[in-house]
């Protein structure tokens, strides 16, 4: 796990507190410290072009500055950058003039080639793991990403507006359908 | 998957460490920081901008029934930089509904704009038609030889920079146009994936 943003140390806002410019700074720095990857990642699972990804990341920073001088601790603060994001990516994805991307997986990938290099072999997978995601459909997609990133059912389905049951039958056919498609190279 | 299949890929999915990718995604946060604030304070000078332009107009000739005016121009612009302000932070926490539902309703109003967007372009050759034909009808109280008026006039110089201008809408609505309709089949396409999810 690369960073501070797990579940155990998620940041709740402090009761009460009134929203507002000031806050909104504390709140910002917070997370762009400890959710950075969070935001790297949603992006990552809808934007393959770099360039267009730095375009949707910052996109995303954008309008979380804008939304967190309004943010009132009724989620967790990890909760509402990922509902922002999540819905930017919509946004970002609706804007494209080209259907997302659900292209056959890479050939190379589907029969790696032996890595002594563990490293090599772990980025490959990840790689994999990427594109798979990248090739499921998008109310599947937006749920493993919340599952991966460690949300509950509850608050993937806060995220999604939809019921935690409703979450639950998501993310398991999600992962159904993820496990075939990285079987391919398992 | 089992959960211990689960546990492997979520933390695969979670292993992006690499410092630099971590600098570059604080270098953006920061970058959208202050952009934010710039716009922000963009926003706030335009309205002061705007408010001062009224007070030295009042300054320079304080007529006193422009006075009330005056003073409910400020009253208004004050208000509206405030309430756009106040509406930017709302309007990205309004969508709470169902992505599905959120998506055939966005859908829709595209749809509508780009049947907007195609009724306007092709409205705009008959209305700058009437519209020169109503400024001839003017001046010549009859429409004979209104054909060979046109004629003359898209050799003038003023005739050729209102046939270009009048190019560049025709191009610019119907390329808005289009990206709308496309727009809106994607996004009927988008929300179709939801249904399609939806179902037991």
């Amino acid at each position: 796990m690369g960073e501070g943003d797990r579940p155990a140390k998620d940041m709740r806002a402090p009761e009460g507190a009134a929203p507002g410019p000031a806050r909104r700074e504390t709140l910002f720095a917070d997370a762009a410290r400890r959710h950075a990857g969070l935001v790297g990642r949603i992006a990552l699972s809808y934007e393959r072009d770099e360039a267009l990804r730095r375009e949707l990341v910052q996109d995303i920073w954008l309008a979380l500055w804008v939304a967190l001088e309004r943010f009132r601790g009724d989620s967790s603060l990890k909760t509402f950058i990922a509902a922002i994001a999540q819905k930017r990516s919509i946004s970002h994805v609706t804007r494209r003039a080209r259907e997302p991307r659900q292209e056959p997986l890479d050939e190379m990938l589907e029969s790696p080639s032996p890595q002594p290099d563990e490293i090599a072999l772990g980025n490959d997978m990840r790689k994999h793991l990427v594109e798979s995601i990248r090739s499921l459909p998008l109310p599947q997609r937006e749920a493993i990403v919340l599952s991966f990133e460690g949300f509950s059912y509850a608050e993937i389905g806060e995220v999604l507006g939809i019921s935690a049951n409703a979450a639950l039958l998501r993310c398991q056919r999600a992962r159904t359908a993820l496990k075939a498609l990285m079987g391919k190279v398992d | 998957m089992n959960d211990e299949e689960f546990g492997r890929l979520a933390a695969l999915w979670q292993d992006d460490a690499d410092p630099a990718e971590t600098r570059e995604a604080e270098r953006l946060a920061a970058r959208a920081r202050r952009r934010g604030r710039f716009m922000q304070a963009i926003e706030l000078a335009g309205g002061a901008a705007c408010g001062a332009g009224i007070v030295i107009a009042l300054w320079l000739r304080p007529v006193s029934p422009a006075l009330p005016v005056g003073a409910a121009l400020l009253l208004a612009l004050g208000y509206s930089v405030w309430q756009r302000h106040r509406l930017a932070g709302i309007a990205l926490l309004a969508e709470g509904q169902e992505r599905g539902r959120f998506l055939r309703n966005l859908a829709r109003a595209r749809r509508a704009a780009a049947r907007r967007a195609w009724l306007g372009l092709l409205l705009f050759l008959p209305t700058l038609l009437l519209a020169t034909l109503f400024l001839y009808l003017r001046e010549s109280g009859a429409p004979d030889g209104f054909g060979t008026f046109l004629a003359f006039r898209l050799t003038t110089p003023r005739g050729i920079a209102v046939a270009g201008a009048a190019t560049v809408v025709l191009v610019w609505l119907w390329r808005n146009a289009r990206l709308l309709g496309a727009q809106a089949g994607r996004l009927e396409r988008l929300a179709r994936h939801y249904e399609a999810d939806d179902l037991p």
